[in-house]
């Protein structure tokens, strides 16, 4: 048996497929990070200003990555949710409704009310596919506009109002800069934080194999509100800022440009990275500079980008620079299957109970697919199932495995009733299924892919919020899905082919 | 160009294609609101005015030109079997390529029709784009995502919601009111009112 082939290659690649904590991953990032710090000691105020854009439009980006870049929710009204936060911030420090508020009070009161219709602006997300939650997302955009012109005597209607002003050490460009700067630098830490941890993978898993994260236990309401949640604060923060950096709001500051822009920043940066979107982001705050002339064809030139992105390459910024994975694989490379392993795995997670169904019913429109079906499976036995095409057996599986629900009839678990019809439930009691043709995350690695089936086993005392905060924790279950993993692999790093291509469904 | 795009990226290509229209529209023609010339000058003030019968009519003649195209003809039930399961309806030699980009030659040109009828009672205003886009689609996903007579039924009964909600609690809080409403109905039924079952996915 090749035991001994792991290569230094071969393990700095698997470095990097923990994501956070490894260089290759954070090193470009920090490096940014720092050439933005020199940014106020080595020009003007004006490009501090367009500095401290950036680094505000990547606040909401940043985030919002998340539901675009790795959720693959086409989010495009993302301007509303700026809006919301710099028209909140802005009236709550004017004292236009209530006593004047401090500003950082304010901001932290448009972060909950971001927080809050961020959910409201998702809800959709869990029935509307693709575009037509796009269009869902446009429609809330139109609408807050439309309050904000219309609500005049707190928002001042099409005259606007004074955004905040910061207090000091952050009242001048550059001390505002600094605070932009930082905020920005949390919420890349924190995206990272959810992205290459388990809550990462499993935004990948809804995204590109819904069927199959459910039965991998990966619950994709809760994830996807925790997302939207995360990223409305977010992006309500991000408006306060702005509210401060353009002094003076109105509602005509808040068009769908903006919305195009902070949507194409992510594409063009390509799914799945955080690296891509930054420079994205970058590029398009930047690019309207540069063009002075062509400022009023911003918006074309964003679109003639997001089409030569989507028809020349799809991947984005990303896969542009994606060096390790673009490398070709090992020449003759040979997949030794380990029968002794099988039976350690086995040995790890004996079966103690059985499933019995009694009389399961279940139809569709005319056809009865399973009429009363008893079937007893024994633990630590090996079933078949067999029978003609059409006589039910897939549905069966499908009963289990919880995707529907019997009309009559019940599923038991060693003696314990599972609930029917809900198959997220299935994996952390322990029942797996695989499908008809292969669901598999394409644009993972046969690692990543594996590892997805590590969302179950949570240690308690990761909480969402913490994960956020925590980049170790995450960490260290990724080490310990990994090698779970690797007692399967024998520790010789032979399967770790990146599976881009052929793997795809 | 169709043939190599995923899902995602048809979405995002058109998406593009749009915003570039949108933007050459507005540069060459400006933001302001224009006036639309009258079409046929029959009907002058009044409810009999152009303005508000050309709408409905070509509305009608839509829906009845499309209720034939998909009950009546080959072609029709071609898009539909394309729509329904892209793999069978290519098995059957179904040309998937020109049908898609007849359907979308097709769609385009009910949308140039909408335009032009509306263009005197809407005006060709810019901005229109955004609010026309979500309240052509509320109906739709209303009355079921592919069936065109849900779509009716919510496109009527959005506007009575419409001019209600207006009459009821004033202008500003009438959009707010149609999309608590849209929330609330796909939350409920996520299908829409009139949807197909769910498909299998497993």
């Amino acid at each position: 048996m090749a035991i001994s082939s792991e290569s230094a290659a071969g393990a700095m690649q698997e470095k990097s497929l923990a994501g956070i904590g490894s260089w290759v991953f954070a090193g470009p990032l920090i490096l940014i990070f720092c050439l933005a710090l020199l940014v106020p000691f080595i020009t003007n105020d004006y490009w501090v200003l367009i500095a401290t854009r950036a680094a505000i439009y990547w606040v909401l980006v940043g985030a919002l990555n998340l539901v675009i870049g790795f959720a693959g929710q086409l989010a495009i009204g993302y301007v509303a949710l700026l809006t919301l936060g710099a028209y909140t911030t802005s009236v709550l420090v004017a004292g236009n409704v209530s006593p004047p508020v401090p500003v950082f009070a304010a901001l932290a009161i448009a972060g909950v009310a971001g927080a809050i219709f961020g959910v409201i602006v998702g809800l959709p997300a869990l029935r509307l596919r693709t575009f037509y939650f796009a269009i869902s997302t446009l429609g809330f955009a139109t609408i807050i506009t439309q309050i904000a012109l219309a609500w005049q005597s707190v928002t001042g209607g099409g005259i606007g109002l004074p955004g905040p002003e910061m207090p000091a050490p952050f009242h001048t460009h550059a001390g505002f800069y600094f605070f932009c700067l930082a905020a920005a630098g949390l919420i890349t830490w924190m995206t990272a934080n959810i992205a290459y941890s388990r809550f990462g993978r499993g935004l990948i898993a809804v995204r590109d194999a819904d069927v199959a994260a459910e039965a991998t236990g990966i619950r994709k309401a809760r994830l996807l509100m925790t997302i939207f949640v995360f990223t409305g604060a977010s992006a309500a923060i991000a408006g306060g800022l702005f509210a401060a950096l353009q002094t003076y709001i109105t509602p005509d500051a808040f068009t769908f440009d903006l919305s195009v822009l902070f949507f194409i920043s992510i594409l063009i940066g390509g799914r799945g990275s955080i690296l891509g979107p930054l420079i994205g982001t970058v590029i398009l705050t930047l690019l309207p500079e540069f063009a002075a002339p062509l400022a009023a064809w911003s918006t074309f030139l964003y679109a003639v980008l997001l089409l030569v992105i989507v028809l020349v390459a799809p991947g984005g910024i990303a896969a542009l620079l994606d060096f390790g994975n673009r490398r070709a694989l090992q020449a003759n490379r040979t997949i030794v299957p380990k029968a002794a392993l099988v039976g350690h795995l086995l040995a790890m997670d004996k079966a103690k109970s059985g499933i019995a169904l009694r009389g399961v019913v279940l139809s569709f429109l005319g056809v009865r697919a399973i009429d009363g079906v008893d079937l007893d499976v024994e633990a630590g036995k090996i079933h078949g199932l067999i029978g003609p095409n059409g006589s039910g057996k897939t549905t069966i599986l499908n009963v289990i495995s919880g995707f529907y629900g019997p009309e009559a009839g019940s599923i038991a678990l060693g003696g314990q009733a599972l609930k029917p019809g809900d198959s997220e439930s299935r994996a952390s009691q322990g029942i797996a299924r695989t499908f008809q043709t292969p669901r598999i995350v394409g644009e993972a690695s046969v690692l990543q892919n594996v590892m997805i089936g590590g969302t179950i086993q949570r240690p308690k005392h990761i909480r969402r919020i913490a994960s956020l905060f925590a980049p170790a924790s995450p960490r260290r279950t990724n080490a310990a899905i990994r090698s779970d993993d690797r007692i399967v692999r024998g520790r010789a790093g032979k399967s770790r082919g990146h599976s881009r291509g052929p793997a795809a469904t | 160009m169709l043939k190599s795009l995923d899902q995602h990226l048809y979405v995002l290509s058109t998406l593009a294609l749009a915003l570039m229209i949108q933007q050459v529209v507005a540069v060459e023609w400006s933001t302001e609101p224009q006036a639309f010339p009258r079409v046929f000058g029959i009907g002058s003030g009044g409810i009999l005015d152009e303005k508000f019968w050309l709408p409905m009519l070509t509305c009608a003649v839509t829906i009845c030109a499309l209720e034939v195209l998909y009950r009546r003809t080959l072609t029709g039930l071609a898009f539909l079997a394309i729509a329904e399961d892209n793999f069978a309806a290519r098995a059957l030699g179904l040309p998937e390529r020109s049908l898609r980009m007849a359907s979308y030659a097709l769609a385009g040109m009910i949308g140039g029709l909408a335009g032009f009828s509306g263009g005197q009672l809407l005006l060709a205003f810019v901005a229109n784009g955004p609010l026309l886009n979500f309240y052509g689609f509320v109906p739709v996903a209303l009355g079921g995502l592919g069936n065109n007579r849900g779509a009716i039924v919510g496109g009527f009964a959005l506007g009575l919601f419409q001019q209600a909600a207006n009459f009821l609690v004033g202008g500003i809080f009438s959009s707010v009111a149609v999309f608590m409403l849209f929330i609330v109905v796909l939350l409920a039924a996520p299908r829409g009112l009139f949807g197909a079952h769910l498909a299998r996915r497993v």
